[in-house]
């Protein structure tokens, strides 16, 4: 059986309440499903999206390709969806990545309190006081065969979607760790936890089974906040030529044609650019709706 | 406070010393090789001449040594030539430093300009529309790609309407009015970028000193509306405010490197992007380092200002 | 003093913390002698309250006695065995004989884990019961202070503060430890429900065999559960005996002064004249000689030069007190001021 006044329960239920963030949750969940479905609207179209037909370059809307063709004459849409599957993937999987490392240096560091916490906190610090963007370009165009990497590994179309991963989850913790840390910081003085170590619990087990669990609310505003930091880092870096790399469509790297395209074909801009903005702000309201649910005293 | 600065500083060394080997490194494993980029432009090199170069630029010895002898020239201020512009590596940065400045510096103030009354506004009448406007604007502010954003103005503006230069400085030798058309777009899109955040910033601040008791004896003494949120309010809110500007100027020297790409504006950012792309190693690894050191400065700069507003805080107090 | 069956014995116990303290310029390294110096025996079956202004050092003796803090000096022996020098691996499987009940029931209880999870947790790690036999425990222990079985699939903010007070003390018996440290465990909760609770933890003490030490700042809360007091100030024992002649025959003017300001339970409470000022003195600075004379009514030269150590106050050394002046101090007349908990 099942009880539903689980804190994580009210606090959802409060959520349902948050027009905003509820709207923002539809939406995202309307990408997903149509991102997920793009190879049925592969077939459904009749096209791959990585079909090159070069007599059909830059073509309006029509029945056969809904938001037109682009300078290779690739339909538009399915590479929309295909870009979306790319960021949507990129986000989660950075954001759950860079989350995870930032609890567990977080939580190290609020737990243990003491030397421990003064050198974790120190290096989070100088981590957060590194100048990002042109770190991650350079760690972007790092040539991994010189990491003594298989080549064939090196050369498959899935790198760049790794690589980007690692790296934006490389420097993306630090926010994640502070607030993990003071959250922990605090947590660790409530009577409960010495009541754990009064009935013979472990570090850890304090650390993942008593403190953890009064942490997934800030962490799962977290994580959804940062998928909108993660898919603008992912697209500003495609956009630059440095992340996820051609054919494979992503929203980034179609901005970047569509740059070399802004006298021919100014539309070729606006969708792309208009996907991620709308994924981004409805990542961030839903955070935003999140945090208000789980904390209703705090104010926005 | 001097022992607190003087740890500090000392642990902002630390990291740029850290940073600069992982810099160095990590600048090795870009694809190329500068000799072979050599021996590409200069058929006549043998294979010899290209193992004595090797020799000569150290690329024989493991990461750390060529590591130690680049530190120990840097220090005799011996930094070496760009490549893409074959100039020495100062003679380049200085310029590029200069631009982003007038660049960022021209955004932050607009931004600043336009927040504070903004968000002083939104925090003395909460739920207002306006304090919406002010939060949904900020949300789309840190939601919207700047490329996108950079693209779209130039589109809009350069293309369809064709009243501004799509990118790049004025001629040299043109006028004040002419060089601020050049200006405009890439200012523009820092400004719309920042300005939402800036202005819930500044409103949130405000909220709290509005809250205090010493607000509520003004409004009770009888003073007006805007009396109190002017006189007393925004001057203690501005403590906050400052402490965060100072914080993003540290990033201000970096941070414009998509703009500043897109519009071809000859900053930091740009020659930053330039020299990776263009394996320009001397020229990457020294920007790269000047970008670290001005961040760091940036950080240590926001700390201080904290301090020295508000006297409630005592720096150097443990933990 | 008894000396048969002790469970629990501490022999010039002492606890320090050190702290940083503000003397204008900056910051300096300081000791805190929470603890000094307390020697105290614990006797099977027995309920010793310890009594003190907040800040006198009950709360980190408690933790000691629980084993939560590790004592910086002397011996502590729980049913004989030396615990004081052992490494925290060691004191593990000493912990199922001594729990401890605390004080706020709201930060004491996990927000996300559901009461069985609360009440269980001890067996994981004390016990080879499987998850059936630990709910079977659990619901008994349920029983045992007055809540229903399905009170384990709740959360604990279901619950009001004595409904979880008493969750609080299942969880401390569900290993059916010997010794039970309760730190304040109704001051937290309405006057209404702390009644109850006591009731509860004295009918448990038959039920389970158990010794108390009971903290409190509440004198008539103490006199209506301990067999024995013991008086802190300071961080040391001024006073200790059975309970009846404790507070009927109050020796240290400590004591007398706490006495005094409880209604109802002092028979000579009217003669007290004005209530004494000021705070005790920082345990980080102690004062020379004895702890409590610079509020003292009765000091003079010796009590600022030495520190008086506890002797017997009546023939059979049970009741003992730590006061150069005891005699004197003895009887009603003598103390006109009063300390206010």
């Amino acid at each position: 059986m099942v009880n539903n006044n689980s804190p994580l329960v009210l606090a959802l239920r409060r959520f349902t309440r948050h027009k905003l963030a509820m709207t923002s949750g539809m939406v995202l969940l309307v990408m997903i499903l149509l991102a997920l479905c793009a190879p049925l609207f592969e077939i459904w179209l009749g096209v791959g999206a990585n079909d090159v037909n070069l007599l059909n370059r830059l073509q309006g809307p029509s029945l056969a390709h809904p938001l037109g063709t682009d300078e290779l004459g690739r339909d538009q849409f399915l590479r929309l969806l295909y870009g979306g599957r790319v960021s949507l993937f990129v986000g989660f999987t950075a954001a759950v990545f860079s989350v995870v490392i930032g609890t567990v240096i977080g939580l190290t560091a609020g737990y243990f309190g003491g030397r421990v916490d003064a050198f974790l906190m120190r290096m989070t610090d100088s981590f957060i006081a590194l100048p990002g963007l042109p770190l991650l370009i350079v760690i972007a165009a790092i040539d991994l065969s010189k990491l003594g990497l298989p080549d064939a590994w090196v050369q498959s179309e899935s790198v760049s979607l790794y690589r980007i991963v690692f790296i934006v989850a490389l420097l993306g913790w630090t926010g994640e760790a502070r607030l993990v840390r003071g959250a922990a910081l605090s947590l660790r003085e409530r009577e409960f936890v010495m009541a754990a170590k009064g009935a013979g619990a472990s570090h850890r087990h304090i650390m993942f089974h008593h403190i953890l669990p009064n942490l997934l609310s800030p962490i799962i505003v977290a994580v959804t906040l940062s998928i909108g930091g993660v898919i603008l880092v992912e697209s500003a870096l495609s956009f630059l030529g440095l992340g996820i790399q051609p054919p494979v469509a992503s929203w980034g790297n179609m901005l970047t044609n569509a740059q070399q395209l802004i006298w021919e074909a100014p539309m070729q801009a606006v969708y792309p650019g208009l996907m991620i903005f709308i994924t981004v702000i409805a990542f961030n309201f839903l955070g935003d709706g999140l945090q208000d649910a789980f904390d209703p005293k705090a104010e926005y | 406070m001097r022992q607190y600065l003087l740890a500090r500083s000392a642990q902002s060394l630390v990291v740029i010393l850290l940073m600069s080997f992982v810099i160095y490194g990590l600048i090795g494993l870009m694809p190329g090789d500068p000799i072979d980029i050599l021996a590409s432009e200069d058929p006549t090199m043998t294979p010899e001449d290209v193992a004595a170069l090797r020799a000569l630029y150290d690329l024989d010895l493991p990461v750390y040594e060529r590591y130690l002898n680049w530190l120990g020239r840097a220090f005799t201020g011996e930094l070496g030539y760009s490549r893409l512009f074959g100039q020495p590596v100062l003679d380049v940065l200085g310029p590029a430093l200069v631009s982003t400045l007038v660049l960022m510096g021209t955004a932050f103030i607009v931004a600043i300009a336009i927040a504070i009354p903004v968000g002083v506004l939104a925090a003395s009448k909460p739920r207002s529309a306006l304090d919406y406007g002010v939060n949904l604007f900020a949300f789309a502010g840190i939601s919207l790609p700047s490329f996108w954003l950079a693209l779209m103005l130039m589109t809009l503006l350069c293309v369809t309407l064709g009243w501004l230069p799509a990118g790049g400085t004025a001629p040299a030798g043109s006028g004040v009015l002419e060089q601020l058309r050049y200006m405009l777009l890439p200012v523009a899109t820092i400004v719309i970028v920042n300005v939402g955040s800036y202005s819930r910033f500044v409103r949130a601040s405000m909220l709290e000193v509005l809250r205090k008791d010493y607000i509520r004896t003004a409004r009770a003494k009888g003073a007006g509306q805007w009396r109190v949120v002017w006189r007393h309010g925004l001057r203690n809110g501005m403590i906050p405010v400052v402490t965060i500007l100072a914080l993003e100027f540290g990033s201000l020297f970096s941070g414009a490197l998509i703009v500043e790409t897109i519009f071809s504006w000859p900053g930091m950012g740009k020659l930053i992007f330039d020299s990776i792309m263009g394996n320009d190693f001397n020229l990457a690894l020294i920007a790269l380092l000047l970008a670290t050191v001005l961040t760091l400065l940036g950080n240590l700069l926001a700390d201080i200002c904290y301090a020295k507003l508000d006297p409630r805080i005592v720096i150097g107090e443990g933990r | 003093m008894p000396t048969d069956n002790v469970l629990v014995s501490t022999r010039g116990l002492c606890k320090r913390f050190k702290t940083r303290v503000a003397n204008g310029k900056g910051w300096q390294k300081k000791t805190v002698n929470a603890v000094a110096d307390v020697s105290l025996d614990i006797v099977a079956g027995e309920t010793l309250a310890l009594v003190g202004e907040s800040g006198c050092g009950k709360t980190t003796l408690g933790r000691m006695l629980s084993l939560f803090y590790q004592p910086s000096e002397g011996d502590l022996a729980i049913k004989g065995e030396d615990v004081a020098g052992l490494k925290p691996k060691q004191v593990k499987p000493l912990r199922r004989h001594v729990q401890m009940i605390f004080q706020d029931p709201v930060s004491s209880l996990n927000p996300r884990h559901t009461v069985e999870a609360i009440l269980t947790e001890p067996l994981k790690f004390f016990s080879s019961d499987n998850a059936q036999q630990r709910r079977e425990k659990a619901v008994e222990l349920l029983e045992a202070v007055g809540l229903p079985e399905r009170s384990l699939r709740k959360y604990p903010h279901e619950f009001s503060g004595g409904q979880r007070q008493r969750i609080v003390i299942a969880r401390a018996l569900i290993l059916h430890p010997a010794f039970v440290v309760a730190d304040e465990p109704v001051s937290a909760l309405d006057v209404s429900v702390q009644s109850q609770i006591l009731n509860l933890l004295k009918d448990l003490r038959e039920q389970f065999n158990l010794t108390y030490l009971f903290i409190s700042h509440d004198l008539a809360v103490v006199h209506h559960l301990a067999d024995r007091v013991a008086v802190m100030y300071l961080g040391r024992i001024v006073e200790v005996g059975e309970r009846d002649s404790l507070f009927q025959n109050p020796r240290h003017p400590y004591t007398q002064a706490l006495l005094s300001s409880v209604p109802g339970v002092v028979p000579n409470k009217g003669k007290i004249g004005k209530i004494l000022h000021g705070d005790p003195p920082s345990p980080i600075s102690p004062p020379h000689g004895c702890p409590f004379h610079p509020r003292c009514p009765l000091a003079q030269d010796r009590c600022r030069q030495s520190m008086p150590v506890l002797e017997a106050a009546d023939s059979n050394g049970a009741h003992q007190v730590a006061c150069h002046f005891q005699e004197q101090a003895a009887g009603p007349a003598v103390i006109k001021e009063v300390v206010q908990l």
